[in-house]
């Protein structure tokens, strides 16, 4: 049993993180750059560089990251994999997610009643996971 | 080349402690954001190698080095459509270690009907590598 007790793991180069590799150096997954889960209410439940949710209205929040998405290369990117999945809505209704846009620094999700263009529902669980 | 052997990470107080198989099976093993209207153009990703555009709403995504086993989880989003009864669906068929099927799918109709380009599609895989 062995313990590595450190405050920091600090990459070498600045806003690009330590990349984990096998023995060939092939890079082996990429930890995620933001998650939250939140209820409905905007309420965020648990989180990591998430700064913030903006309650838009019913079924439409913005995302706030603490920290802006980079790409691989360091720079802020607006083209992240942003993955939105809902449980059940506060009022019974069946709802879809959407990721309306993201940016480096926010992204809008909306969850729509099925076959209602103009009908949001907000829902108990929302769960959000960033890559970049 | 050196390599550090350890059962435990944690932070100087002892707290947030994380094991190698936690930051390991935490990573994403690959993930993409591109947009499948006309040519399929990749946004941004990691270990991607291609994506094949398939036919309409259909696309399969193929990774630069395979996964261990197709036991892994693939989470899926979309942007938003001119309708609402629009739902990600997964072939479990073509739920390989070397590529993945993601379809984009008419809710109202049966598996494989009515479906449709969108022209964001984002995708996050987690699992053994």
């Amino acid at each position: 049993m062995s313990t590595l007790n450190v405050g920091t793991i600090k990459s070498i180069a600045a806003n690009i993180p330590p990349a984990f590799q096998d023995s060939a150096g092939t890079e082996k997954g990429q930890l995620v750059k933001a998650f939250v889960r939140f209820a409905g209410t905007s309420t965020i439940q648990n989180s990591f560089n998430v700064s913030s949710i903006t309650d838009n209205g019913t079924g439409d929040f913005n995302i706030n990251f603490a920290s802006a998405l980079r790409d691989s290369s360091g720079t802020a990117t607006d083209n992240a994999a942003v993955c939105y999945t809902i449980v059940g809505t506060t009022n019974g209704e069946h709802t879809v997610p959407y990721v309306n846009s993201i940016s480096s620094t926010t992204s809008r999700l909306e969850a729509f009643v099925t076959n209602n263009s103009a009908l949001r529902a907000d829902n108990s669980i929302n769960s959000v996971i960033v890559t970049s | 080349m050196s390599t550090l052997k350890v059962n435990t990470i944690q932070n100087t107080s002892a707290a947030h402690s994380s094991t190698p198989e936690q930051i390991e099976q935490g990573r994403a093993k690959a993930w993409i954001n591109f947009d499948g209207t006309g040519t399929v153009a990749i946004q941004d990703n990691f270990n991607v190698s291609s994506i094949t555009d398939n036919g309409t709403g259909n696309y399969t995504i193929t990774y630069t080095n395979a996964m261990s086993d197709a036991n892994y989880s693939a989470v899926l989003s979309y942007n938003i459509q001119s309708v609402n009864d629009r739902v990600c669906g997964t072939d479990s068929s073509n739920y390989l270690t070397t590529s993945m099927r993601v379809t984009i799918e008419d809710a109202t109709q049966a598996y494989g009907n009515g479906r449709a380009d969108c022209n964001r599609i984002c995708v996050a895989i987690f699992g053994d590598q």
